[in-house]
């Protein structure tokens, strides 16, 4: 058989490397940010650009997709060149794709901060930009499907089987989930509503962990653990079944974000089930690693990239264990809303993503560079440093979520909570929100000393921008037989299509029901829209990201009932686009918020939280009462939201603003007699008139009747 | 095992009691300044426990790897040979949980795949992963069977139903030990200086949000002047303790206050009078002039 010479493309996996690096200790440092705002409210510079509520959008972007992204990338092109035994598909592809990237996380990165968000957790960036992604995503797709026709291997690797999973869900789940109709050029309101947009969207958030921080990266792991530790992967036969049972559970489990809130109960327990029967599909890709290692563990004491790993897929295995755990409803209803999942997130973004890919840069840089690693001790100290910023920053937040949900739900011997003041709750773990950005430090400063030793390694060697590889062409004949996974294993479209039908299984079977039967969200009579100064006020929340701190959403508990009022019902949210439920308490929920205080209480907690809430962590926001709403974009939200099914009357548009007028009219007047002043179009009027409808509409008649 | 022995040598020993000490901490603060409640005691309690059996779990293991140092350098070398050949319970245990083949016999199961110099082994599952895949299946299909099929567990709304009525029944029993022989057309005021200062508390924690710790007035008016919104009687201020104001931050209490601790918060706020805090807020309403003496004291 004659031998092609070809080369591989290492300029691209460098170009990723670089942005991965970059955007790893941007994305780090403005976690450590917000997490001084936590117990620092002036961290947010006085700035609206820089407040909590816009930038913590700014930190899980950066660090989803920009860091984890970039550096997925990285290992998806080098792995996958000499897995195929190819140079990718187009050079032209790697590198739009590349640019392309780059341009989504620059406009990602002047957006948040703008306040151009659609409030949807790890979809935050507004319609054009999504349409950016799609492209670039196909960008990719095409890329990467072109180099696999094009291979010279026989049949494909177990990588390569988590890369296509990875390009075919996220595809799938960032389509469905940014359906929206767009006002203007950076707004836009969520096609869906309410129950309905809190299970596409959590169906996307989980399975956004699931196919772009966990897929990609088990990819990762099977090449680079494998070649770092120089040793045969442990079992085929796990490799193949932990594959088909992981990709095909995992899209069930969204509904564990949405326990005991309003999603039908049999979608709930789906979620519970499914997440439940993930551990084993997990621990596969764990065992598989670890047992990799057998025979290889006398080295792991000594070399850094296998510490790295080692501690990665052990962090994988924890935190896959402790997500189900935490799907079953009644550790959710201790852990949901609180710290304690930001300790489970962190496990697995520091341990699992984080290390991998560290350990994947200390292994390529110096193989690219033609030398070895600068300084292994630098390495084995950002090991150790990282290793104890890990528990640095998760010990204070678990402690910090099972104090704080232990107050909550605390009833004294009288039979009233014992800690009625929401506050109350919060100092008591400012002191753990404190020690969680020492960790954080930690960890970052762990970091930088990797970027030190991985460029003074880049300087000491000598770039190999094209590396020089052979390999026989594959001969175009019919082979028979074989086991049947081998087989698919050379039929890459047939393959594709599998893991396609795979993913969209789970996904439909509870969608489409939420969707169409109409008893999963019983109508509540008295539930009406929005007026336009309410949509003003609600696109105001939006802006400045309440959402990321105060859920929506109570839950069927004594403890919460007793604290903001009746719990909350599937049929309010009918008319939220999108809906905004939230997922942390860091303040207190609001759906019940309406008519609870008077509107000077609102005005003066919004101007100077510290004046009616001595203690509060939340930030002032005084821009709101100097910047005025735009009534001229009122008849495009209500033209828009009566497009996606909101019952505005037709013509409704045209009147709109006289009932916007009136209404901040009243706002204002009632405002004046508190003796305090501000003018008719200021946000703050909005804002409050949003405020005060909040979880009002099902007071109005007390029989809701269900239909 | 050696990276773990390497690894917990390098943690044992006073750091760990000290991060333990440190995280207990918050949860023995929250009891200090409002009464201990049960619940938190017996989580404090267990968690102590959890972290001084796990201390004593280490160091029997330590005290364990001493000893066995200890006598294993009195033995002859071919003794010590034979202990170090055999394989310990606990990788026999390993081995076959995991089904493990000795690394020698590698070879006969290399798989002939070949990727970038990464190759194959065609081991079996591990036993006990498949074990816990199985489990789960079953588990799920009970579940859904309890809740969804047989229903025989309460679902959300009906667990929340159960739980109201047990609270319910628990006020029931309570109220009819607690004895009130009174309501807001005859309350009195409470001059007992301990339910004063129970009082002083409760508007301390929560009425301060909005009428200041010192009554002088927030968002929510003076309450130290003469001149009230709603009547300035004792009957006057239980009412609007115990029914809240229509419209304003003033939330009923109801609720979340016996009448024993109503009348102590309503006579505090009575006590307030005439305090004359700095900073407090003009007078707000109408003049209000104590009546008959004696009746409202």
């Amino acid at each position: 058989m004659e031998l092609q010479q070809f080369k591989y493309d290492n300029k691209i996996v460098k170009y990723f490397i670089i942005a991965t690096v970059i955007f790893g200790l941007v994305g780090m440092l403005v976690g450590i940010l917000i997490a001084t705002q936590l117990f620092l409210p002036e961290a947010n510079f006085g700035l609206q650009y820089t407040t909590f509520g816009r930038i913590r959008p700014l930190h899980t972007n950066a660090i989803i997709f920009a860091f984890v992204g970039n550096a997925m990338f990285a290992g998806v092109y080098y792995s996958m060149q000499r897995l195929l035994k190819t140079r990718m598909f187009s050079d032209f592809l790697s590198y739009l794709h590349f640019w392309g990237w780059q341009l989504i996380i620059l406009a990602a990165a002047i957006t948040l901060p703008l306040g151009l968000t659609t409030s949807k957790e790890y979809a935050e960036l507004e319609w054009p930009i999504d349409i950016a992604i799609t492209i670039i995503w196909v960008v990719f797709g095409i890329n990467m499907i072109g180099t696999i026709i094009k291979r010279r291997e026989r049949h494909m690797y177990v990588a390569i089987w988590f890369y296509i999973a990875t390009f075919v869900t996220v595809a799938v789940l960032h389509l469905v989930n940014s359906f929206e109709i767009p006002v203007t050029m950076f707004k836009s309101y969520s096609w869906y509503a309410g129950v309905q947009d809190a299970l596409v969207q959590w169906w996307y958030g989980h399975n956004a962990v699931a196919f772009f921080l966990t897929t990609p990266f088990l990819g990762i792991m099977y090449y680079f653990l494998p070649k770092a530790a120089n040793r045969p992967v442990y079992s085929y036969k796990l490799s193949i079944i932990h594959f088909w049972s992981l990709i095909f559970i995992y899209i069930w489990a969204g509904p564990h974000h949405l326990l005991y809130t309003s999603l039908p109960n049999w979608a709930q327990s789906l979620g519970t089930v499914f997440s439940i029967m993930l551990i084993a599909p997990s621990w596969g890709g764990m065992l598989n690693g670890l047992l990799t290692l057998r025979g290889a563990w006398d080295r792991v004491r000594e070399d850094p990239i296998l510490k790295f790993m080692v501690v990665a897929v052990t962090a994988y295995g924890m935190s896959t264990l402790e997500g189900p755990l935490l799907s079953i409803k009644s550790v959710n209803a201790i852990a949901h809303y609180t710290d304690w999942i930001i300790a489970h997130v962190h496990v697995g973004g520091l341990g699992w993503n984080g290390f991998l890919i560290f350990g994947m840069l200390y292994w390529i840089i110096p193989r690219m560079w033609g030398t070895k690693l600068y300084s292994t001790k630098l390495a084995n100290v950002h090991f150790w440093i990282g290793t104890l910023g890990i528990i640095v920053y998760a010990l204070p937040m678990y402690t910090a979520g099972v104090v704080q949900s232990l107050m909550w739900k605390n009833f004294n011997a009288d039979g009233f909570l014992e800690y009625p003041n929401f506050l109350e709750t919060v100092t008591q773990i400012v002191p753990m929100y404190a020690m969680r950005a020492v960790g954080g430090l930690l960890y970052f400063s762990g970091a930088v000393m990797m970027s030190y030793n991985l460029i003074k390694t880049a300087k000491q060697g000598s770039f190999i921008p094209s590396e020089a590889a052979e390999a026989p062409a594959l001969e175009k004949r019919k082979i028979m037989g074989g086991h049947w996974h081998s087989v698919l294993e050379r039929k890459p479209v047939i393959f594709t299509s599998l893991v396609l039908v795979a993913i969209l299984i789970g996904g439909v079977i509870e969608m489409v029901p939420t969707f169409l039967i109409k008893s999963n969200i019983p109508t509540i009579a008295s539930v009406k829209p929005y007026t336009p100064l309410e949509l003003h006020g609600r696109d105001i929340y939006i802006r400045e990201g309440c959402n990321n701190c105060h859920s929506q959403m109570v839950r069927p508990f004594r403890s919460e009932t007793e604290r903001y009022g009746e719990y909350s019902k599937a049929g309010e949210f009918v008319y939220d686009h999108p809906f905004l439920w939230g997922s942390k308490r860091t303040g207190p929920d609001l759906h019940r918020v309406g008519a609870k205080y008077n509107n000077v209480w609102h005005f003066n907690h919004m101007l100077d939280p510290n004046s009616t809430s001595p203690g509060s962590i939340m930030p002032p926001y005084p821009w709101l009462f100097t910047q005025g709403i735009d009534t001229k974009l009122t008849a495009g939200k209500i033209k828009a939201l009566r497009t996606v099914g909101v019952p505005y009357a037709e013509g409704y548009e045209d009147i709109a603003n006289q009932d916007l007028k009136a209404q901040a009219q009243e706002i204002v007047n009632d405002l004046k007699a508190g003796d305090v002043e501000i003018s008719e179009g200021a946000e703050i009027v909005a804002l409050i008139a949003y405020l005060q409808r909040l979880g009002t509409d099902i007071k109005v008649q007390p029989t809701a009747q269900n239909q | 095992m050696e990276w773990i022995k390497s690894f917990s040598k390098k943690i044992r020993g006073k750091a760990l009691i000290l991060v333990l000490t440190f995280f207990a901490s918050p949860l023995a603060a929250q009891t200090s300044d409002s009464g201990i409640s049960q619940e938190v005691v017996f989580y404090t309690v267990i968690g102590l426990v959890l972290v001084v059996a796990f201390l004593v779990l280490i160091l029997a293991i330590y005290l364990m790897q001493i000893l066995k140092a200890v006598l294993q350098k009195e033995m002859s070398p071919e003794a010590l040979a034979k202990i170090e050949a055999a394989p310990s319970w606990w990788a026999k245990t390993w081995d076959k949980w995991n089904d493990l083949r000795p690394l020698e016999e590698e070879e006969n199961i290399m798989l002939d795949h070949n990727y970038d110099g990464i190759k194959e082994l065609d081991n079996h599952l591990p036993p006990w992963w498949k074990a816990l895949f199985y489990g789960s299946i079953v588990y799920a299909v009970i579940y859904l069977l309890i809740f969804h099929v047989f229903k025989t567990s309460p679902l959300q709304e009906e667990k929340y139903e159960m739980e109201m009525a047990a609270a319910a029944a628990i006020k029931v029993n309570q109220t009819a030990t607690v004895i009130v022989d009174f309501d807001e057309s005859n309350v009195t005021f409470n001059d007992d200086n301990a339910a004063l200062m129970a009082g002083k508390k409760f508007f301390e924690s929560q009425c301060a949000i909005c009428h200041k710790a010192d009554g002088g007035g927030l968002a929510g008016p003076n309450l130290t002047d003469d001149y009230w919104k709603h009547g300035g009687s004792m009957t006057d201020i239980y009412t609007v303790i115990k029914n809240g104001v229509q419209g304003t931050a003033m939330i009923p209490w109801e609720s979340k206050l016996n009448p024993n601790k109503l009348r102590e918060v309503a006579s505090y706020v009575k006590s307030l009078r005439g305090t004359n805090p700095a900073g407090a807020l003009p007078p707000d309403g109408a003049l209000y002039v104590e009546e008959k003496e004696g009746v409202n004291n």
